[in-house]
C-alpha cells in the first residue's frame, strides 16, 4: 500500500500489492509513483461506489506501463465494471484511450488529428494489449504517448 | 415538462465521480453508462431561469440526490454543440428532462434529465468512443462541492 500527499507528489510503497509484486517479479521496469499514487485513489473511490476491483485489469495496467518506459504517464480512471483506463491525449485532439479488461484483453479508442487541419479520425475497437500497441504505431501516435 | 427535450442553446452539467477526474481533467468514462442505466443524469442549468450561473449551480448541487465528493466535478455541456460534435457518429442522441418529484428526505428537482441514445454496453469500445467525444464538448468544469 501506498501512502502519498493529496497531490500525488510523494508516494512510498510501505508493501506493494500483489499486482505490482507480479509486475516486479517478471523484471519490469520500475512504475512511476504518480501512477501508483493515483491507483490507491481509485482503489478507494471504488472502494466508496461499490465498484468490484478487477485485479486483473490493475495487473495488466502495471504490466503494460512497466514494459512501455518510454511512455508518459497517462490519466487513469475506473470504469464502473471495475476496469482499470488510461488516457494520453494533446492538445491538438489526439486521444488513446485504453481500457484494460485483463487476461491481456482491452477495449481502444483512437482519435487522431487529420494533417491540414482535416478534422479527426476516429475509431474504437476491441484487441490485445500488443494488438493495442500495434495500432498506436498504425495510427502513427507515438509522438502521442511518448515522453 | 416531463420527456421534453432541453433546447439547444441551453447547458447542462453532469457530475463527474473522482474515479473519472484525473488532475482536474474529466476522462470520457464520466460519460458512459453503467450496466444498469438508460439515461445518464445530468442538470439542466436554465431550469432556474434568471439566476446567475452561481446560484443555479448551488440549486444544483443543493437538489442533487447523489454523494458528490470534493474531488469531483460539474462537466458543463452546451446541448447543441454536444449533439452536433456527436451528429456524424451518433445521431440518437436526446437531452431530456426528467425531473424528479419530492420524495423525503429530498426535495423536488426540476432541473434533473437524463441524456438518452447512448450505447448501452457498459464498458464497451463504442460506448467508451462516444463518451470521450462528449468529453471534448465540456466547455467548463465546476466544483462538484462549493467551498
Amino acid at each position: 500500500m501506498l501512502d502519498y500527499d493529496r497531490n500525488g507528489a510523494v508516494a512510498v510503497v510501505a508493501a506493494p500489492g500483489p499486482a505490482l509484486a507480479a509486475v516486479e517479479g517478471r523484471g519490469g521496469a520500475a512504475i512511476g509513483l504518480g501512477y501508483l499514487g493515483r491507483i490507491e485513489e481509485l482503489r478507494e473511490e471504488g472502494r466508496l461506489d461499490a465498484v468490484s476491483w478487477n485485479g486483473d485489469s490493475e495487473a495488466d495496467l502495471l504490466a503494460f506501463i512497466s514494459a512501455n518506459p518510454g511512455w508518459r504517464q497517462g490519466r487513469l480512471g475506473l470504469m464502473d465494471n471495475g476496469n482499470l483506463y488510461a488516457v494520453w491525449k494533446d492538445a491538438a485532439g489526439s486521444l488513446l484511450s485504453i481500457q484494460f479488461r485483463g487476461r491481456q484483453l482491452a477495449e481502444f479508442v483512437i482519435f487522431q488529428r487529420r494533417p491540414g487541419g482535416a478534422g479527426v479520425s476516429r475509431s474504437a475497437g476491441s484487441d490485445t494489449l500488443e494488438g493495442v500497441k500495434r495500432q498506436v504505431g498504425c495510427f502513427d501516435l507515438l509522438g502521442l504517448v511518448s515522453s | 415538462m416531463n420527456g421534453n427535450d432541453i433546447p439547444d442553446s441551453d447547458n447542462v452539467v453532469r457530475y463527474a465521480a473522482p474515479s473519472h477526474v484525473d488532475g482536474g481533467e474529466i476522462l470520457g468514462g464520466a460519460f458512459c453508462l453503467r450496466a444498469d442505466e438508460a439515461g445518464l443524469s445530468i442538470n439542466w442549468l436554465e431550469c432556474f431561469a434568471g439566476m446567475p450561473q452561481a446560484a443555479q449551480l448551488d440549486e444544483i448541487r443543493r437538489l442533487s440526490r447523489l454523494r458528490m465528493r470534493r474531488s469531483g466535478r460539474l462537466a458543463e455541456l452546451n446541448v447543441g454543440a454536444a449533439k452536433g460534435h456527436l451528429r456524424d457518429t451518433l445521431d440518437t442522441l436526446r437531452f431530456v428532462k426528467t425531473p424528479l418529484a419530492a420524495e423525503p428526505p429530498y426535495d423536488a428537482d426540476p432541473s434533473h434529465g437524463d441524456i438518452f441514445g447512448l450505447p448501452a454496453i457498459a464498458g464497451a469500445a463504442q460506448a467508451m468512443l462516444i463518451g470521450a467525444m462528449l468529453a471534448e464538448c465540456v466547455q467548463a468544469r465546476h466544483p462538484a462541492v462549493a467551498s
